[in-house]
């Protein structure tokens, strides 16, 4: 009781966070789909790390989406468990447009974006002994001027990032693909899978034109077996190497002014005279290997895992360049407990996952001098969802309950400085769905999150000239406390003879609390989605009983 | 008529020889077999009925009945294709082998859709041949069209052994030169020779549904040393851009040793087929960040004998959006109507689609290729060009099956192709004075010192007149089965564009005037058509020896005439006679030996055979006071006809040998090729000096300040001899490529339904030219009336070595319609090397001002008397010059979709690799940047007929 008495609190309290979305440009451009459907891909880790804004708690999407799994695939993205754990068919499509835009954001974001996004998820048993799943996204997101930053991943806990003073609107193209293949040979599984992201960026109506492009390859593999006592073992591996390209053309009698950064302190500023091309790319690779072990109590099955990540960047000119790199060299520990079961009619989905981070920035010109910048991150990450039909009646409801406990040290030592914050992120979110008929329904959710800081960010002092611009606001916005909220409503219509068709609209708002900051300083998110939704034997659109 | 070449008669004699050796060798005669099955849809297992069976390559062709059932007789012994489709399903062909007789029973499953059949083939058939054809070809089917994401028919090529992966895109010029390797390049000073691919291009046949797609009058280009360029193919073959990937049926890319039914070529032939007759509709859209473009196909049955189909695509293609606004648009559309009457053997009934007697395709294709290139006044101020190509096409084939074993044959087509090219760019000139005279005499010139805006409008309009007549006659005669075909070709092309314009003040040249000459505006409808005509005796006969030999051979002779005055009943201006001869034989079922020899031959291009006249403006006098005013100078214009009358076709030697290994059901297959292709008597320019007489005049008062230039006084004080350079078109190129193919098949990993297709080439290629070159004193003589002489070298032997390895791993999911291919191509080896000497006492000779040449033996070259030749040449880089060897990697990725449709995802260059490094040793290699898209795909029949079949 005193714990959950503590969870309210923090609900309570004036700022909390809940949902977390690990993509570099803006949370927008997560698919809309649940975490769990997409944290399988071997190219989910990309951008694991990321500081992002507090946003609004993930919904339970009774209508679009299946109810939460767990299993050494879904859980901990071994692609050996697929063939045990897809058992059904599932397949949909979706075509989202949404649109982000507010005051509250940090120097490197642009304040307005704009997506329209088409994705599609299927997965699919193969003859009984083997099983398939492949997804793909793809996007346009147009960016308004505002950023101060030609890169994608300009968030990273490496503290190296180029800036320039151009803000030019961008137009970012991006697909990613992935897929896993498993399949099981007596009490041995065998998987792998395979990813694909590429991008294209470029700046739209500027003398200045940025261009910018990323490819991001990742491969995931992985060995499972059935032990006699009903437990299951296995292990896994993943890499993810990814390259991002950047370039600023400057044409004939203009000037650019580019800062780059490497902590918290002041670069000196390049000039760059045209005509000619400025250019930086940035290679980023992540090695993991994990194990897990399940097994089930009843009618509740769990899964055990663990992680350890090993993470290197580095920056150079081009990629053709013979110079040596800034180097960021990372490592991260996970480890995290799902349990899924149900007593009666409430199914219940609970995550726990606790991460550290461990990484050291090495600098071109400081070779054998150590390290300028260390960052030391641990992150808790909880989560609960219930779900279950309201006796006799035509309604169902859940809830989801998060938290996300976040400790972030982060070290410049060569002006001796140092942040250290230590947030809670508490969230909740509902949705309850009435049939219709036959075949409608509807749906109607809503939640809300705070964001609660506590530690020090450097002072003013510190940052010299470039406090005002890149550095101090973005520290600020981490140290101010700050709410989200979300609102949702969804229709379903199922065919005679097809698919389900669902359309989910969905508003989504952050607002700082007790900051110094603008009147009216705010940021709102909405988005459209209509999906079409195929199944075949899984486990259910809406709520359904554990299998 | 030019007397043939001796060597060349005895070459075909022993051809013949050798042909008719193998046909006296003690055969047995030709037996045939039956395939008889029933066919099925994969998913329901019901029959399909009125689905078309037949056997590539053969005129064997039947139709299921209701219950499913076909049955195709006379079906030759050995490895055949069986090929099986219905409107709403898709194609699907099954190698086999056939037994010299007997029965073969073979039930057919057809898939709503290619991806979801258990075999796809999503590369070019390694050891399949061209219809009709025995050398060695790649075939690109459509499943594999289906599949790959290109934009236009480059793009497909890439499925072929030695040729570049590059992006899809409309980005610039496309051409496709088979069989050659790049090579070194010079900077001379004197320019206008096509580099080896630009003549191995040219050489490289392209027929679009039976005619042949000809570039042999374009003339957009800005002349020999234009400092402008126009994004347009004139001097290769054509460009690509111009023929969509999507509306495609088949492409046959014959590398080998082609049939004498194809003439007009050295390198090879590449059969283009267009959908055509009764299929599904589709629409298809592609994007990427690049590019964006729809295409739609579809035919419609009018009548029971009558169809009508149409093509349309629209593509645009931005290289750099958001940098640079360069810009390609392309559409093309074709509308054809097919006819089809009777039934091809008495007593058969009369089938839609199946064996008709007589056949008329007409055929309508329009066609507009913009290239703009706009003037970005912050990036490339002054800089823009454009090239707008639009075409248009009717054509008509007639198939007349006047008796089982014969047939007629008649294709005819009129082409006319507008070409409208612009471009201009700033350029600098020193204070040269130009005179805009366009006869022969003395005129007072004008200075126009500094930066000057050059500009060149080129336009053109060609046309091309083509028919061909060709009988077919099949007989089970000595030796085997025969097929003979005889036919006539008659080809007249000629360009009436008004031509190249410019104004002579923004001329398209720095230096217009001078000892180098060159045009001045001039029509193109003043030039002389060109006439051809070609007459062939093919003969293909295929049998079996005792011990299960079995043998095929195909040989024929072509006699190709270029006319003389661009009439077919004028006389002869050169001729030649192209014997061809391939030969295969089978050991065993899965085991095939083959070999081919044979002359080919390309006629020279419009630009050769007339052209303009040079003019060379000498300066007399030259008096460039401060003050423009009291400026005066004097120039003389020659005129020069550098028309070449001997001027006649380029010959190619093409020979190869290879092996041909194919495993059961096809699963498994190797081929490896070695070839050479000899390439004599190419079109290049000889530079001839000849020598003009140039007066030198004295001035009156040449007191400055005065505001009036001094005067001329005449008579001129002396005369002296000026060579200046004129450029013939000459027969004085010499291509050679060598070397060896590889394609290979590896089988399919069950477990992980998961392949490895090879494909390798090995190609070293040589450019040889007969002629000198002048380096760049040669202008001094002008400019200084005392210089004596200058140096001359021999021409450079340009050479490139290039191994390319290509791995496709395709993992392929029918359950899901799925398939996955990851192209690897590992550059494994690329060199270049300029042949040719760059010291001191490189020089071959000198010229004098009287334009004599007079050569200089080795020995003597280091005498005191030739001091003042002993210069570096400084035009060419003759150190071997080798590239870093990469690899890149690309993906693509297609996928069914519920109602018909399909979604392709591709990344060229997926891990978006710069390229190698290079280091002292090795140049840097730089790839193409990452590029990706995605493309859709919609069949239509479901909407149209809704009842055939559940979505």
């Amino acid at each position: 009781m005193r714990r959950l008495a503590c969870v309210l609190a923090a609900l309570l309290a004036p700022g909390a966070a809940g949902g977390q979305s690990t993509d570099p440009l803006t949370p927008l451009r997560d698919s809309g789909r649940p975490g769990w459907t997409a944290a399988w891909g071997p190219l989910a880790g990309l951008n694991a790390d990321q500081r992002v804004l507090p946003s609004a708690p993930e919904l339970p999407g009774l209508l679009d989406a299946p109810a939460p799994r767990v299993g050494q695939f879904w859980s901990a993205a071994n692609p050996a468990a697929l063939a045990y754990e897809v058992t059904g068919s599932w397949g949909e499509i979706r075509l989202r447009k949404g649109g982000e835009r507010g005051t509250h954001r940090r120097p490197l974001d642009a304040a307005d974006y704009g997506i329209r996004q088409f994705s599609g998820l299927r997965w699919q048993p193969l003859g009984g002994r083997s099983a398939v799943v492949g997804q793909v996204t793809a996007d346009e997101t147009i960016s308004d001027a505002g950023s101060l930053s030609p890169f994608l991943v300009r968030h990273s806990p490496d503290p190296f990032a180029v800036t320039d003073a151009m803000t030019p609107p961008m137009r970012h193209i991006r697909v990613r693909a992935e897929g896993a293949y498993g399949w099981r040979a007596g009490p041995w599984g065998f998987g792998a899978g395979l990813g694909l992201e590429v991008s294209d960026d470029r700046s739209m109506e500027t003398r200045t034109p940025r261009l910018g492009r990323t490819s991001a390859p990742a491969l995931s593999f992985g060995l499972l077996r059935v032990l006699d006592a009903g437990f299951t073992v296995s292990a896994h591996g993943r890499w993810i190497g990814a390259h991002e390209n950047s370039r600023i053309a400057v044409p004939r009698g203009t000037e650019i002014v580019v800062r780059e950064l490497d902590g918290f302190g002041e670069p000196q500023p390049l000039r760059v005279a045209g005509p000619d091309i400025f250019g930086r790319s940035v290679g980023r690779a992540r090695r993991t290997a994990g194990a897990a072990l399940s097994g089930r109590m009843g009618t509740w099955q769990w899964v055990a895992r663990s992680e350890h990540e090993d993470i290197g960047h580095e920056h150079e000119s081009s990629r053709l360049s013979t110079d040596p790199p800034n180097r960021w060299e990372a490592g991260t520990w996970r480890i995290g407990l799902d349990v899924l079961g149900h007593a009666g009619p409430l199914r219940a989905a609970v995550s726990a996952v606790y991460t550290t981070l461990d990484g050291d920035a090495f600098r071109r010109d400081l070779v054998g001098q150590g390290a300028i910048f260390r960052v030391r991150q641990t992150a808790f990450l909880g989560r609960v969802d219930l779900r279950m039909p309201l006796t006799d009646s035509a309604w169902i409801a859940a809830v989801r309950v998060s938290v996300r406990r976040e400790s972030r040290l982060r070290h410049d030592f060569l002006i001796a400085a140092a942040s250290d914050l230590r947030i809670w992120h508490p969230g909740i979110s509902f949705e309850i769905s009435r049939n219709l008929s036959e075949h409608a329904a509807l749906s109607a959710g809503g939640g809300a999150s705070g964001y609660q800081p506590a530690g020090h960010v450097p002072g003013a002092g510190v940052f010299g000239d470039v406090d005002p611009v890149l550095v101090a606001p973005e520290l600020a916005l981490y140290s101010a406390r700050a709410r989200a909220y979300t609102a949702s409503v969804a229709i379903r219509v199922r065919l005679a003879r097809g698919p389900a068709l669902v359309t989910r609209g969905r508003f989504e708002r952050l607002v700082p609390v007790a900051r110094q900051a603008q009147p009216g300083e705010r940021r709102s998110l909405w988005s459209v989605t209509a999906s079409a939704i195929w199944e075949v034997g899984g486990v259910g659109l809406r709520y359904a009983p554990m299998r | 008529m030019k007397v043939l070449a001796r060597r060349s008669r005895l070459r075909a004699f022993a051809g013949l020889c050798f042909w008719a050796a193998v046909l006296a060798v003690p055969v047995q005669a030709q037996t045939r077999a039956e395939i008889t099955g029933r066919v099925v849809d994969q998913e329901t297992n019901e029959p399909v009925a009125s689905a078309i069976v037949s056997i590539e390559g053969q005129e064997l062709r039947t139709v299921t009945d209701s219950a499913g059932h076909y049955r195709v007789t006379g079906v030759p012994p050995g490895p055949q294709v069986l090929v099986a489709g219905r409107i709403g399903y898709a194609t699907i062909r099954i190698p086999l082998t056939v037994p010299a007789a007997g029965v073969v029973a073979l039930d057919i499953e057809l898939a709503t859709s290619a991806l979801r059949m258990e075999r796809i083939t999503v590369t070019a058939d390694a050891i399949a041949r061209a219809r009709g054809e025995l050398g060695t070809a790649s075939v690109i089917e459509q499943d594999a069209i289906d599949v790959y994401t290109a934009s236009s028919l480059s793009g497909l090529l890439e499925l072929i052994p030695g040729v570049e992966l590059r992006p899809p895109g409309l980005d610039d010029v496309e051409q496709i030169s088979l069989r050659t390797a790049p090579t070194s390049s010079i900077l001379s000073l004197v320019e206008g020779d096509p580099s080896a691919a630009e003549l191995a291009s040219f050489g490289t046949l392209i027929v679009l549904d039976g005619v042949p797609l000809s570039n042999n009058a374009n003339l957009q280009s800005t002349d020999l040393r234009g400092r402008l360029r126009i994004p347009s193919s004139a001097g290769g073959g054509i460009d690509l851009r111009r023929i969509p990937a999507t509306t495609l049926e088949r492409v046959e890319v014959i590398r080998g040793v082609p049939s004498v039914r194809f003439g007009d070529l050295t390198q090879g032939v590449i059969v283009v087929d267009t959908r055509a007759g009764v299929f599904e509709p589709r629409l298809e859209g592609i994007f990427d960040p690049h590019t964006g473009g729809a295409s739609f196909v579809g035919g419609w049955s009018l009548a029971p004998n009558e169809a009508l189909s149409g093509t349309f695509d629209l593509t645009g293609t931005r290289p750099n959006p958001g940098f640079i606004d360069n810009e390609s648009v392309r559409f093309s559309g074709q509308v054809a109507h097919r006819t089809e009457l009777g039934a091809a053997a008495p007593g058969e009934p009369a089938v839609p689609n199946a064996n008709p007697r007589f056949r008329f395709d007409t055929r309508l294709d329009l066609f507009q290729v913009i290239h703009d290139i706009p003037e970005d006044p912050d990036v490339t101020p002054g800089f823009s060009s454009r090239n707008r190509d639009r075409g248009l096409r009717l054509s008509e084939r007639a198939r007349l099956d006047f008796s089982p074993g014969f047939r007629l044959e008649f294709t005819g087509a009129l082409d006319l192709t507008l070409q409208r090219s612009f471009a201009e760019s700033p350029n600098f000139r020193g204070a040269s004075p130009f005179t805009e005279r366009v006869t022969e005499g003395l005129s007072i010139g004008r200075f126009l010192a500094g930066q000057f805006q050059s500009r060149v409008d080129v336009e053109g309009n060609v046309w091309q007149i083509y028919s061909r007549i060709e009988a077919d006659r099949r007989t089970n005669g000595p030796g085997g089965d025969h097929r003979l075909r005889a036919g006539m070709v008659l080809r007249r092309e000629w360009n009436s564009g008004p031509g190249y314009q410019f104004d002579i003040e923004f001329p398209p040249q720095v230096t217009f005037n001078g000892v180098q000459g060159f045009r001045r505006p001039h029509r193109f409808d003043e030039l002389q058509a060109m006439a051809t005509s070609a007459f062939y005796l093919d003969d293909r006969v295929a049998g079996s020896f005792g011990g299960g030999w079995s043998y095929d051979v195909q040989g024929g002779l072509r006699l190709d005439l270029l006319h003389g005055s661009g009439r077919w009943a004028s006389g002869v201006r050169d001729g030649v006679l192209q014997p061809r001869l391939n030969v295969q034989v089978a050991p065993m079922p899965w085991l095939r030996l083959r070999a081919g020899a044979g002359r080919t031959a390309k006629q020279p291009a419009l630009a050769q055979l007339s052209p303009v006249p040079q003019f060379f403006d000498i300066v007399n006098l030259n008096w460039f006071a401060p003050a423009p005013a009291e400026r005066l100078a004097i120039l003389t214009t020659f005129i020069r006809d550098p028309t070449n009358p001997e001027l006649g076709f380029s010959r190619t030697l093409k020979t190869e040998a290879g092996i041909e290994i194919s495993g059961p059901d096809s699963d498994f297959s190797l081929s490896l090729t070695a070839f050479r292709d000899r390439t004599t008597g190419g079109a290049g320019i000889r530079h001839t000096p000849r020598a003009v007489l140039r007066d030198r005049y004295a001035l009156a008062d040449s007191t400055l300040g005065t505001g009036v230039p001094p005067r001329m006084l005449e008579p001129p004080v002396a005369t002296d001899s000026i060579p200046v350079l004129l450029d013939i078109p000459d027969n004085i190129l010499t291509l050679q490529s060598r070397g060896l193919e590889l394609t290979a098949r590896l089988p399919e990993l069950r477990p992980l339904r998961t392949r490895l297709d090879v494909q390798g080439a090995l190609i070293e290629t040589r450019l040889i030219k007969e002629g000198l070159d002048f380096g760049t004193r040669f202008g001094d003589f002008q400019f200084d009336w005392r210089v004596p002489r200058a140096p001359f070298w021999e021409s450079v032997t340009q050479t490139g070595v290039r191994g390319l390895l290509t791995y496709r791993v395709i993992h392929h999911q029918p359950e899901l319609g799925l398939v996955i291919t990851g192209t690897l191509q590992h550059f494994a080896l690329e060199k270049t090397h300029n042949v040719a000497g760059t010291d001191r006492l490189a020089w071959a000779g000198y010229v004098t001002r009287g334009g004599s040449i007079v050569p200089v033996a080795e020995a003597d070259r280091e005498q005191p008397e030739f001091a003042d030749l002993r210069d570096p040449r400084t035009n060419v880089f003759a150190s071997p010059e080798e590239v870093v060897g990469d690899w890149l990697l690309s993906v693509q990725m297609s996928l069914d979709l519920p109602y018909d449709g399909r979604l392709s995802f591709w990344a060229f260059n997926a891990l978006d690799r710069p390229g190698g490094r290079g280091d002292d040793e090795y140049r840097p290699r730089f790839h193409p940047a990452l590029r990706f898209g995605l493309e859709g795909t919609f069949r239509l029949g479901w909407l149209l007929e809704p009842n055939r079949r559940e979505p």
